[in-house]
């Protein structure tokens, strides 16, 4: 086992590497000089050089990668133009926020999926499964932005039960959690239906039913527990995906997450920020599924690591 | 071949008695027929303002009322579906011409160039979609054609994958290799015999990917990245409606239905498609 | 005239600039946390670092002068008198005593210098620096008097100096936080930095040592509330709702179609203030056709700036008739006589004099093109509607307008490139200096974004920074409104109102004549 996490984690060095690269990139595509974009007009051309200098703009691209690897391996991803504080400072503030969500949304998307899930499974073939799945159809349909302008208009302003903004306490994150979790949940109830049908149709709930096992005692004994393996991995997958979504909902919300800072900080033209925020995501994605393979190892008997 | 024939035979015939998929079939062809349409079923312009018509409730003269310039929302929207739509269709275009070629291709080949590809495709997928989008329109500025090329961008190495994976799969059966022994060329093999057969799964994912699609670009164009106003784009309707939520709630509610109805419409057409050819997922 | 009469709410913003009624003779209460909203986190809390100061550094930061809530005069704040050399190159000031920094540095002559030097160090790169104009140096007097040396008069300074790019920063905090300042900044201010969540909130609490308030509040000592909360909403939608939930307790600046609302329901009261800032369509007037002065006029004359302050920016906003608003320092009421009032008449006929023809579809048409041009704006709410307006206007004239929309990055660097028709932006500065920006030819090709070169504007908008006389400095800046109008590199559109409300139980909060909320008398009855 522990060999087996040290060889994966070991294959995570070449993609960590193409995936700050890829990011690296990102400033030499920017159309157009970025450091005359960041001064906006205000700049000399004295000025222009010295920034370019600061910001190491003048080295060779390969020296620069490798001033951005290692910086970045330290958590140095510069200063952000537009605040000019250190970017890492900004990021850092934010991504409790933002993973707070995304987890909230996580919870509520597998509550929701699995008993969508589970009854559809279970009514299989009836009205119940058509209608559930129909429903679950209907919450990946859902565009999140107007979701959640919909339950800012129901509970907080007609109910007055909810903020609508901010982020003081579990309060605020109810309606953010269930807006990013819709989706999700819809995707989770469809895997959590299908994983359970093909359960119920093994043999060995054949023989437990036979055995007299009770229905209720069958669902929640046997098959859910094993139906929730593969569930696992999609739910893996959804967080990372969550954090896109996160993007939106963030704005919607005034989240302070860093969906939100990307989202201004392609406004400012913030490169530096925009670099940190997706490699940040990316390297949470990475490490997520990471952990949602060796989770799904424990879970799975089936599984050995050779 | 005749493996091929028979699969899709019994598709269609299931498509034809699944009730969800002909539902999605009935409003995806209804959203993009009213697109189309526009012009002949209003006469109303959806950019000409009118001042003295400024949030009029839905009517018969304006089905689904007037915004803060007055202009006739149903105008808007059916306009606004061709932009939305095209982003949807455009965006999957970029990554269909790109990506099965490459899945065939890679898939087909193996060794060294498949390594190389899925290396860089697991490189992708590991960047969340729509963040790949945001940092591409971070990279080309904000507007809709920029959406359209980042969305598409992004949708690319999961399709690589799954053609890849199909392919994979058929490359191995008998008459693949009965192809190639009677001396079929490369090009020709993976036109005549592998295509054909991993085409159905393609055409349920475009299909899927299709609601995704739409439904990034109008979060794209909502957040300012994509259409912008006056365009009416239906994200950036949503967006401008929004300040008028409290007393013109039609002007942002009702083009999400349409937004919500569209992306439903591929949703259950897509559905219903992967039900058909995946007969293990009922 | 008529531009102006359907504008009586000038008047009652005058009435309500002098605040809202007061809490009478009783003890005001004390205590308890106030908390307002802005749309954005400063980019930083430094003033030195940061290309826009609001709210979030005001309430900190002191500057030397303040201008008075109720007069509009430039009045003591840090420094207790001034006095100008008469050749206008040299302001001394005469330092308050008895100040201190909230990290407990005594506040002097050394503090003065040691903030602008700062300010304009090369190596500090501050934005803000070009406020100060002509600064040379700064020379410590003795402890309490300080001089400002220009190499040649510079007579904006005072509107400069009461802008917090200018305020007096901590020396002591300078030398251990350098860079990071904004981080755990230090100020003078009745409030002291508590914490910042970016993107969330920023917490003040009360300078319990504070005692060197302006003259014109009540309170001159520390102020009644214990803590100030600036929370940061982006959304307008989201903002106004908090607001009326009651989360936040004053919300200034409301969304013009929310403030309309909420100004008709009366739930909330409000104070409706002028804005410094004014909203323009700049002509590009180096590119066909709108480098034809009659077609510019033309354009002038088409469109009706009543119904871009009433449909695009709701009715909260005055429409301008000088490219001077009517709230900045230097403009002249005169100009009304030489406006580009509504008249489509008028604006064929000049169309006709530049051998324009009306053609298919009423579009004037001259060699078989109609005649049409495109407008260049940022992706900001107001603009984009003010541009919708004016395209429905201008095509009742036979103008075809293009409306294109970039980010504000592309739109300054194209703009330098001289690739526009035309651009609708809006500036914001408290005194007509501001328009040596954008029509000097020394400002070329950056912030002149319309490519206008005329030595005798030139001439005036020297003359207006180095003229020291304010009678003489006026006459100069009324000749520079006869030229504008008459060659009509902009048209002026509209100075957009600002509608600020609280709730009732938020008593004594005032703004200035600049939007400044006031907050050493504020109180919360519950």
């Amino acid at each position: 086992m522990l060999r087996y996490v040290v060889r994966r984690l070991l294959h995570l060095v070449p993609v960590l590497l193409g995936i700050s690269f890829l990011v690296f990139l990102l400033v030499h595509l920017v159309p157009g000089d970025p450091v005359r974009v960041m001064l906006a007009d205000a700049g000399s051309p004295e000025q222009v050089e010295r920034m370019r200098h600061q910001l190491g703009l003048d080295r060779p691209l390969h020296v620069q990668y490798v001033s951005f690897v290692v910086r970045a391996a330290q958590g140095d991803f510069g200063r952000s133009i537009h605040t000019r504080r250190p970017v890492a400072h900004e990021i850092g503030f934010r991504i409790p926020y933002t993973v707070r969500m995304a987890v909230a949304a996580t919870l509520v998307a597998v509550a929701m999926g699995v008993v969508l899930g589970a009854i559809a499974a279970i009514h299989h073939q009836s009205p119940l499964d058509y209608g559930t799945m129909v429903v679950a159809l209907a919450g990946v349909s859902l565009p999140n932005f107007w979701l959640g302008l919909v339950l800012i208009l129901i509970f907080s302003l007609y109910l007055r039960w909810l903020p609508p903004a901010g982020a003081d306490s579990w309060l605020h994150l109810i309606l953010p959690a269930i807006t990013l979790g819709t989706s999700s949940s819809a995707i989770i109830a469809r895997l959590t239906r299908s994983s359970m049908l093909e359960v119920l149709r093994q043999d060995y709930v054949r023989t437990a039913r036979a055995k007299g096992v009770g229905p209720r005692r069958l669902v929640y004994r046997h098959a859910l527990k094993n139906a929730m393996i593969p569930v696992v991995s999609i739910v893996g997958m959804q967080f990372a995906s969550l954090l896109g979504g996160a993007v939106i909902v963030e704005t919607v919300f005034g989240w302070p997450g860093i969906g939100r800072l990307a989202v201004d900080a392609i406004f400012t033209r913030d490169i530096p920020v925009i670099q940190a925020v997706v490699l940040v995501a990316a390297v949470i994605f990475v490490f997520t599924n990471l952990l949602v393979d060796l989770l799904y190892g424990l879970l799975d008997p089936r599984i050995r690591y050779a | 071949m005749e493996a091929g024939r028979s699969h899709w035979a019994i598709g269609l015939s299931r498509i034809r008695r699944n009730r969800g998929a002909a539902a999605g079939v009935v409003i995806v062809l209804f959203f993009i027929a009213a697109s189309a349409l526009a012009p002949w079923l209003t006469d109303d312009d959806p950019l000409a303002v009118q001042f003295d018509q400024r949030f009029a409730p839905p009517s018969l003269r304006h089905p689904l009322g007037t915004d803060s310039f007055g202009r006739d929302l149903l105008s808007r929207v059916l306009y606004g579906g061709r932009l939305s739509l095209s982003v949807g269709l455009i965006a999957i275009g970029i990554s269909d011409v790109v990506g099965i070629p490459l899945g065939l291709i890679t898939g087909y080949r193996g060794g060294r160039f498949d390594d190389v590809v899925m290396r860089l495709v697991d490189l992708w997928l590991a960047f969340p979609g729509l963040l790949v989008a945001i940092a591409i329109v971070a990279v080309l500025g904000p507007g809709l054609q920029n959406v359209m090329i980042a969305i598409g961008i992004g949708g690319i190495p999961g399709l690589v994958r799954l053609v890849r994976g199909n392919v994979l799969s058929v490359r191995e059966q008998e008459f693949v290799e009965a192809a190639r022994a009677i001396g079929g060329g490369d090009a020709h093999v993976v036109r005549v015999h592998i295509f054909p057969n991993v085409l159905a799964p393609i055409i349920v994912l475009t299909t899927l990917r299709l609601a995704g699609a739409i439904l990034s670009g109008v979060g794209l164009s909502f957040l300012g990245l994509g259409a912008q106003p006056p365009s009416p784009e239906w994200g950036a309707i949503v967006a401008e409606g929004r300040a008028y939520l409290r007393e013109a709630w039609w002007v942002s509610t009702l083009p999400g239905v349409a937004i919500f109805a569209t992306v439903m419409g591929f949703n259950l057409l897509g559905d219903g498609l992967r039900d058909a050819f995946d007969p293990r997922l009922r | 005239m008529r531009r102006w009469g359907t504008f009586p709410v000038l008047l009652v913003v005058l009435a309500l600039l002098s605040g809202l009624a007061g809490t009478g003779g009783a003890a005001p209460a004390r205590g308890g946390t106030l908390t307002m909203v802005i749309g954005s986190d400063p980019p930083s809390l430094d003033p030195h670092r940061t290309p826009s100061v609001n709210i979030a550094h005001a309430v900190m930061y002191e500057t030397l002068v303040t201008v008075d809530r109720r007069t509009g005069e430039f009045i003591p704040a840090l420094a207790e008198s001034w006095e100008i050399s008469p050749d206008g190159t040299a302001i001394t000031f005469k330092l308050r005593r008895g100040v201190k920094f909230h990290d407990g540095t005594p506040f002097n002559a050394a503090a003065v210098k040691a903030t602008f030097d700062r300010l304009v160090s090369k190596e500090t790169n501050a934005p803000g620096a070009s406020w100060v104009g002509t600064l040379t140096r700064t020379d410590v007097v003795d402890d309490f008097t300080v001089r400002l040396v220009f190499s040649k008069p510079y007579a904006p300074i005072f509107s400069s100096l009461r802008i917090s790019f200018l305020a007096i920063l901590s020396p002591a905090a300078i030398a251990k936080m350098g860079a990071d300042y904004g981080q755990n900044p230090v100020g003078t201010g009745p409030f002291r930095f508590k914490q910042w969540v970016p993107n969330d909130r920023i917490v003040y609490e009360r300078n319990p040592d504070y005692a060197w308030g302006p003259a014109h509040y009540k309170n001159r000592g520390a102020p009644y509330v214990d803590q100030l909360i600036i929370r940061i909403i982006p959304d307008e939608a989201t903002r106004v709702i908090a607001f009326e939930r009651g989360d936040i307790d004053i919300l200034p600046g409301a969304p013009a179609r929310d403030a309309r609302r909420m100004m008709r329901d009366g739930k909330f009261p409000f104070i409706q203030i002028p804005t410094t800032s004014g909203t323009y369509l700049g002509l590009n007037v180096k590119r066909a056709p709108v480098n034809d002065v009659r077609v510019r006029r033309a354009i002038g004359h088409a469109i009706n700036t009543d119904e871009v302050a009433r449909i695009a920016l709701e009715g909260l906003a005055v429409p301008m008739m000088s490219p001077i608003a009517p709230t900045i320092w230097g403009y002249w009421d005169g100009v009304r006589q030489f406006a580009l009032n509504h008249d489509v008449e008028r604006s064929r006929a000049l169309l006709a004099e530049a051998g324009y023809r009306p053609g298919p579809g009423g579009a004037m048409t001259k060699d078989g093109k109609p005649l049409e041009f495109t407008v260049w704006t940022y992706a900001r709410m107001t603009n984009v509607r003010i541009a919708v307006v004016l395209q429905a206007q201008l095509r009742a004239a036979g103008i075809k307008l293009n409306i294109e929309q970039m980010e504000p990055a592309t739109l300054l660097a194209s703009t330098q490139r001289g690739e526009h028709d035309a651009i609708l932006i809006s500036y914001g500065w408290p005194d007509a200096d501001i328009l040596f920006y954008f029509f000097h030819s020394s400002r070329l090709p950056t912030t002149n974004r319309v490519h206008y070169v005329n030595p005798q504007v030139d001439k005036l908008l020297e003359d207006g920074q180095t003229t020291v006389d304010t009678a003489k400095r006026l006459e100069v800046y009324k000749q520079l409104q006869r030229v504008l109008l008459a060659e009509v590199p902009w048209v002026p559109l509209a100075s957009e109102l600002s509608v600020n409300f609280n709730q009732a139980y938020v008593q004594d909060i005032y703004y200035d004549k600049y939007g400044n909320l006031l907050l050493l008398d504020a109180v919360r009855t519950r």
